[in-house]
């Protein structure tokens, strides 16, 4: 029952957000995409469904921000975690302790996904340099052998096994460090900087910054 | 204790040290300069000219904290200030012995270290070449911006101020007490220093930007450079006026006389600053780029480099086309260099160097009553090749010894961060910049 609530609780305030951008009249099609796509019982993030909506819908960039601002302050007004997927209204429902506990990796989770996703989403080439930066950089900046192997398979979309859940706040600043780099390698610095300031920008919205402010990981 | 002498003595003692400027008093256009800081009035303009240089420097922390990103523009102008202080020191204590001490060889004054008996007179004149130090050290902080650490920097400046300037400098103007610079027997022509300041500057300034090497990000793998913009267009502008103010002092106040001339050297400064600006402009449109502010008022300063070593030495007409043809110098130079994958913040290299070395040439080829003269383009040529085989060299092994031993790159931790965060534990514009700043000091 709680999960049905907490689904409920998720589409409505899609909708909401949906229908501040979009309007109402797309909405329908919009929601069909998200259930679509979760129908799968795949992890479906938040960045995943706005890229995939607006290359649906070819809508242009700055359009893409503005959604995904919108649904982050629809779910958050209803107590979603915006970072996570269709399995979030149970976390929202977690206790506070728990998620305090886990702040640290979900307020990472959230700037990394952030970063990849707007790597990914240059067309000029630098998602393929900045994958290839990563791996030759990561030995060079003293990642550990296990965090290394972590990160490259969250990078190749395969499952880190929980290993970045047990790792500590300075391995995630360690790994954020990497991605600059190496964001600035194929991105350049002023895109890097920029990308980086909307990231954290939006993990400080998450209600674990008030726990672990992603200033913490730069 | 302060030295008593004679007054009629002393004034006589002070024209026969400043002999270094006999032949070019003798070529000056307007039959000859006035015999230099003889009056109380030389002492006064020569005074005020020494604060005018100084105030180059807010000229040059404007320009280049401009240049830089938010995150670096602190650590710019403090290094600024450092080099100022630090070289300020260095050059009384050493410097100005090697550059204006008793020079018997011809390479280097033996003498007046640590000068602490000076007259009134000898002390202006301290006071005014202590500035042109601290202008060829300052040179260096824009070209490295960004990446090289605060601690090394200032290592250096003080090499820059104690040695390398005053070396080359001794060679020119040498010596205020006794002997002759090589350069300066030779008849070579730089009148207040575009290769004794600002090439010297330049070249040691390419040399700190190849060693410490590019900015995280500037050049992508194919090479292709990424511009990084300045962070305050606005403090680029106001750094140039002030540094064209400035100018008036620098090459005004190196006739060390409250004379006539100095209208002359004035008007030929400001045509040639106006003159590389206009010249900046033409050479955009002619190459079909935008016209960029940050890329003209470089230009303005292309031309005042220029036209100081010929400021006091060649006419009104001659002064404008120095300042035009410097535009095309500083703006193809600059291009020449991000090919080369060097990565000079605020352009000093294109600027100072190269723009310090063809109007060390153009003092020769528009030399007034003498143009076109091989001789003393040859001669010239001595001069420019001099200072390029003397001040980069000798700055290369500079940076090279602080990157084997102090280190001389911030780490890529720190470029990420910003180096006023890093370097200095305090950031420009905490208002703006609340998003990227590290909450810790680790």
């Amino acid at each position: 029952m709680a999960r049905d609530n907490g689904g409920a609780a998720l589409r409505a305030a899609l909708s909401t957000g949906l229908a501040a951008v979009l309007g109402e009249a797309r909405v329908g099609a919009a929601l069909q995409l998200w259930e679509r796509r979760n129908a799968g019982g795949k992890p479906y993030t938040m960045i995943e469904y706005v890229n995939e909506l607006t290359s649906t819908l070819a809508l242009p960039a700055r359009q893409r921000h503005e959604l995904r601002i919108a649904l982050y302050r629809a779910l958050m007004e209803r107590g979603i975690d915006p970072t996570l997927n269709t399995a979030l209204p149970q976390a929202a429902q977690r206790p506070a302790a728990q998620q305090a506990a886990n702040a640290p990796f979900r307020v990472f989770r959230c700037v990394v996904h952030d970063v990849l996703g707007s790597v990914r989403a240059d067309t000029m080439g630098g998602a393929q340099l900045f994958e290839s930066t990563l791996r030759l950089r990561a030995a060079e900046h003293g990642l550990s052998a296990g965090l290394q192997q972590a990160l490259l398979q969250w990078i190749d979309g395969a499952d880190d096994n929980g290993y970045f859940l047990r790792a500590a706040p300075a391995d995630y600043a360690a790994v954020t460090h990497l991605l600059y780099v190496a964001a600035c390698e194929a991105l350049g610095p002023v895109a890097t900087d920029r990308l980086f300031s909307r990231a954290i920008a939006r993990a400080e919205a998450l209600p674990e910054a008030a726990a672990f402010p992603p200033q913490r990981l730069l | 204790m302060v030295r008593s002498i004679d007054p009629v003595l002393q004034r006589g003692i002070v024209v026969r040290r400043l002999h270094w400027l006999g032949p070019l008093a003798a070529a000056f256009p307007s039959s000859a300069l006035a015999a230099p800081l003889e009056h109380p009035a030389d002492i006064a303009w020569v005074c005020i000219a020494a604060a005018l240089v100084f105030f180059m420097q807010a000229g040059f922390a404007l320009l280049e904290g401009g240049f830089a990103r938010a995150k670096n523009a602190t650590n710019v102008i403090m290094k600024n200030m450092a080099d100022l202080a630090f070289g300020a020191l260095a050059f009384w204590a050493v410097g100005f012995g090697l550059m204006f001490g008793i020079n018997p060889s011809g390479w280097l004054g033996i003498s007046h270290f640590l000068p602490e008996t000076l007259s009134g007179t000898e002390s202006v004149f301290l006071l005014f070449q202590a500035m042109f130090a601290a202008t060829a050290a300052t040179i260096v902080s824009g070209a490295v911006a960004e990446r090289m650490r605060f601690g090394p920097y200032v290592i250096a400046s003080v090499v820059i101020s104690a040695l390398i300037y005053p070396v080359y400098g001794s060679w020119t103007w040498g010596s205020f007490f006794d002997g002759k610079g090589w350069l300066a027997a030779l008849g070579f022509t730089d009148f207040a220093g575009s290769t004794v300041v600002h090439s010297v500057g330049g070249w040691c300034a390419l040399a700190g930007a190849i060693a410490v090497g590019p900015r995280l990000g500037r050049f992508a793998p194919d090479g292709t450079p990424r511009p990084i913009p300045g962070h305050n267009l606005p403090s680029i502008a106001l750094g140039v006026f002030v540094l064209w103010l400035g100018w008036f002092g620098f090459n005004g106040g190196s006739t060390l006389a409250a004379s006539g001339d100095v209208g002359v050297v004035l008007v030929n400064t400001h045509l040639a600053g106006a003159a590389g600006m206009v010249g900046t402009y033409l050479m955009l449109v002619a190459l079909g780029r935008p016209l960029l502010m940050t890329t003209t008022a470089n230009g303005a300063i292309a031309g005042l480099v220029a036209i100081t070593a010929g400021c006091a030495t060649m006419p009104a007409g001659f002064a404008i086309l120095t300042g035009l043809i410097a535009a095309p110098v500083m703006v193809l130079g600059g291009d020449l260099l991000e090919r080369l994958r060097v990565d000079d913040v605020v352009g000093a290299v294109p600027v100072h160097a190269f723009c310090g070395v063809w109007g060390t040439l153009a003092a020769g080829l528009f030399y007034k009553g003498d143009l076109f003269s091989a001789e003393r383009v040859t001669v010239q040529l001595a001069g420019i090749g001099g200072a390029f085989l003397w001040a980069f060299p000798a700055a290369w092994i500079t940076f090279w010894a602080l990157k084997r031993t102090t280190g001389l790159r911030a780490d890529t931790l720190h470029e990420q961060r910003g180096l006023d965060y890093t370097e200095h534990y305090e950031i420009g514009y905490p208002e703006f910049q609340k998003e990227l700043l590290h909450g810790g000091k680790g």
